[in-house]
């Protein structure tokens, strides 16, 4: 009887341990596609960002005859990302288009008829709140990765991510460019 | 005698009271004009302002800066309510009980413990009839709410002043005499205790009852002051400071009402002294030059408003101005009933197995002997062990999201609670975002047998975080409230601190408006979207190639024909006017809270929990615990089984 027992409760927390595994290994499988989900919104916004730009440039050509170049630049950045290929090339070409963006609103500055125009006010904020929510999910991109990546280095996710090879994702890096600080000089004024 | 004159102090650098004299619940229907007016202003939604201009005596309306409030009590004037600007009031003593008294011709000379106080013929004089056990205020409740019940609500209207003033004399009366003096403030203040004064100055008029002497005394008042104020609302009135407490409060509590009393009596004292805001306006003339504009605008704009009919609730937009709550829909009710059945079955089978009934004692006999009930209850405790130990896992696992940058799906998000709607827990009044309530009954066996079952799960309100704010439907959520409150008996009980001991029990658990809040849920966006640009361009120039006469508008040259530069021309002009549409439109759309919304994931696998938290940790650390017992029970539980198997096949 004392043997029927044993085997009993030997069963029971084979039963427990079997789906704490399962357990284990779906939340593996949830965190893993969660990142991919959260990496691809961003994409959607980065998308949402790409579609203003030509209302933008439509905009400020009225406006802005003598800065050809500046719109020539947001241009050209804006059909980088639509050509690039794999991710490392499509972060590069949105980074070059965030920057050539930051240069044409620092541009519009001198143009006060411009930065009255309700259209383009419009379309600035929209583009600027398309920024804030981007750095949001990217914010949101690497506190899932961050997760996932903890998750598979502890104890006992470790065993499972191990047996199904789970392995570690990187979070998302900026542009180094953007790390240098910003030169500040007042010789001008 | 020295006469001595007390005048009213008050601390100027203190927020200022705006006092209004409250009206009976008869009268409530004419002030949804008021109530409207108040709302759209942004200075409290529509039920407080209600529960505030209802009831009987002064009532605290609002407390602030003067400034603030004197456009408010001129609305109030303006709807012929009377109220009063006064600033906070310290009494400087509390009443002198009384010792005897004696009666002449001219004056009533009252011995107090504090010396000898004189009503002299024609004096001012504030009478304050006080019930300090809360037994008359909870008669004046019970009769407004059985005619509520049996008139409705236009009907409902509180006791008779004389019915009230019988009601407080037959349960713990106190009367407080304050003798105004005629340059104004207080020459003296008496409390009149029944049995604690030597009846015999009354001569004739006295009686065995003292209550019955409590009674004469006020009536000798009355007839030797020139103006006698008497107030019987203490514990009915909403005035700061003046709550009627019980013995569930501590042992002080008869001395708390005591001391509440007086600062009734003072503030009343203070009421009295002033005048009201427009008699205060017609002596200086200073609402009518500078206030005057502020009033016509809230009018106007009242107006403005009005000409385009009645407001829908959702264009409320003003801060403050909450629409009521909307009622429950077909669902609800479907759940109500389904509840009812299930409450039944349950019911029926709690009889059943108290009763030692046959038929459920055979299939608990059955289920032992076979060993299906250990193993039933084995396998339900591992279901559950692990249904809250994926949910523990999967709150860990899911990041925190912003709600300015909410991508759809499931979500989790932290914030502070608040209401879209004025809801209002309906037993403490409380706003509040999401409120449970549960009646309880007393059965024949003295147990507590769940009578009735309410929320507000059919009300949306909002998490605000610091990047913004989302709408959340909290329909078939797992709420976790951290807030409680129990009491006996109706909602008079609960209103005036009364243990009840009946046989009736309410639970109300309730999310308080402003406390911290945890949602993890799936957001979804709703409402139209509108075509993409290109779309609706195409579709523009399609119309165009159909329309003669639009097309000819861009016939600069006039030869009949579109050139391949007019065409250009003619897209580049649409193409500028969608545009200008499109951001119009999409300015004058809806905010971006009432795009989204969180509510429960269409996959019933995934969880949906609202709870009152600043942060994950403790509800994990919850799911955790409960995991564990969970899978020691199913340990257990098999263990049994296999006992109960094994013995059966030796």
């Amino acid at each position: 009887m004392s043997a029927l027992i044993f085997l009993v409760i030997l069963l029971t927390i084979l039963v427990g341990t079997l789906g704490y595994i399962m357990v284990i290994y779906n939340g593996l499988v949830t965190l893993k596609n969660d990142i991919d989900k959260a990496w691809s919104n961003i994409d959607v916004l980065l998308k949402q960002r790409f579609d203003e730009l030509p209302k933008l440039i439509k905009v400020c050509e009225g406006y802005m005859q003598h800065e050809q170049k500046t719109l020539e630049a947001v241009v050209k950045a804006r059909s980088m990302v639509n050509e690039a290929r794999g991710d490392r090339e499509k972060l590069q070409a949105q980074n070059a288009l965030t920057d050539t963006l930051r240069s044409l609103f620092m541009v519009v500055e001198r143009y006060p008829d411009l930065k009255a125009d309700s259209v383009f006010r419009n379309l600035g904020q929209r583009i600027s709140d398309l920024e804030d929510q981007i750095a949001d999910r990217r914010e949101f991109y690497n506190d899932a990765v961050n997760i996932y990546n903890i998750r598979i280095e502890q104890f006992p996710d470790l065993v499972v991510a191990r047996f199904f090879n789970f392995s570690g994702r990187e979070l998302w890096r900026i542009d180094p460019a953007h790390r240098q600080d910003v030169a500040v000089g007042f010789s001008h004024i | 005698m020295q006469k001595r004159v007390y005048f009213i102090m008050s601390k100027p650098e203190r927020q200022t009271l705006l006092i209004v004299e409250s009206l009976p619940p008869s009268r409530a229907e004419g002030l949804a004009d008021l109530l409207e007016k108040v709302a759209r202003t942004g200075w409290m939604d529509a039920y407080t302002a209600r529960q505030r201009l209802v009831g009987r005596g002064p009532s605290l309306f609002a407390q602030g800066e003067r400034r603030e409030l004197v456009p408010m009590a001129v609305l109030l004037e303006d709807h012929k309510l009377r109220c009063w600007l006064i600033d906070p009031v310290t009494p400087l003593f509390a009443p002198a009980r009384l010792r005897s008294l004696r009666i002449t011709e001219d004056a009533i000379d009252f011995t107090t413990g504090s010396g000898p106080l004189r009503l002299e013929r024609g004096m001012p004089v504030v009478a304050v009839l006080a019930d300090t056990s809360g037994r008359a205020a909870e008669k004046n409740l019970k009769h407004l709410m059985a005619q509520r019940l049996y008139q409705g609500a236009g009907a409902a209207d509180a006791l008779a002043d004389t019915a009230l003033q019988r009601a407080i004399l037959r349960a713990e009366p106190v009367l407080d005499l304050y003798l105004l003096a005629a340059e104004g403030g207080i020459q003296g203040a008496i409390r009149i205790l029944p049995g604690g004064f030597d009846p015999a100055g009354l001569g004739a008029r006295a009686t065995l009852s003292g209550a019955g002497n409590l009674e004469q005394i006020l009536d000798l008042t009355r007839s030797h002051a020139g103006s006698c104020t008497l107030s019987l609302d203490f514990g009915l009135a909403n005035l700061p400071g003046c709550r009627l407490k019980n013995a569930e409060d501590g042992p002080r509590w008869q001395q708390d009402n005591l001391e509440s009393l007086t600062r009734y009596g003072w503030l009343l004292v203070a009421l009295a002294a002033g005048q009201t805001v427009t008699a205060a306006a017609d002596a200086t003339g200073f609402l009518a030059g500078e206030l005057a504009p502020e009033l016509t605008e809230i009018v106007r704009e009242e107006a403005t408003t009005q000409t385009g009919g009645s407001a829908a609730p959702e264009t409320a937009t003003q801060p403050g101005s909450l629409p009521p709550p909307p009622t429950a829909g077909r669902e609800r009710e479907v759940r109500h009933w389904l509840g009812l059945v299930f409450g039944a079955t349950a019911g029926l089978g709690a009889s059943l197995a108290a009763g030692g009934h046959q038929l459920l004692g055979g299939v608990i006999t059955f289920g032992m002997r076979t060993g299906l009930l250990p193993a039933s209850l084995a396998v339900a405790c591992l279901w559950s062990g692990f249904y809250f130990l994926r949910l523990k896992r999967r709150i860990e696992n899911t990041p925190t999201s912003k709600t300015r940058s909410l991508a759809m799906g499931l979500v989790e998000v932290q914030g502070r609670a608040v209401r879209k709607y004025a809801l209002v827990a309906p037993m403490t009044q409380m706003p509040c975002v999401y409120y449970r309530l549960r009646k309880y009954r007393r059965d024949r066996n003295n147990r507590w047998v769940l009578s009735s079952a309410s929320d507000s799960g059919h009300v949306p309100f909002y998490l605000e975080d610091d990047t913004g704010r989302v709408k959340v439907d909290p329909r078939r959520a797992t709420v976790n409230t951290r807030t409680r409150q129990e009491g006996h008996g109706g909602q008079f009980n609960m209103l005036f601190g009364r243990s009840g001991g009946g046989d009736e029990k309410w639970i109300e658990d309730l999310v308080p408006e402003g406390t911290s809040l945890y949602v993890l849920g799936e957001a979804t966006e709703f409402g139209l979207r509108r075509p993409a640009l290109r779309t609706r361009l195409v579709t523009a120039l399609q119309e165009l190639k159909r329309d003669p006469d639009a097309l000819s508008r861009y016939d600069t040259n006039g030869d009949g024909r579109i050139c391949e530069q007019e065409w250009a021309y003619a897209r580049a002009d649409l193409e500028e006017r969608l545009l200008h549409a499109s951001l119009k439109a999409e300015a004058a759309s809806a905010t971006p809270e009432d795009r989204v919304i969180i509510r429960r994931p269409r996959q019933r696998s995934l969880p949906f929990v609202i709870a009152q938290s600043s942060s994950e940790t403790h509800l994990t650390r919850r799911y955790g615990l409960y995991c564990l017992p969970l899978f020691l029970t199913a340990l257990l539980a098999a263990v049994w089984t296999f006992m109960v198997v094994g013995g059966r096949t030796g």
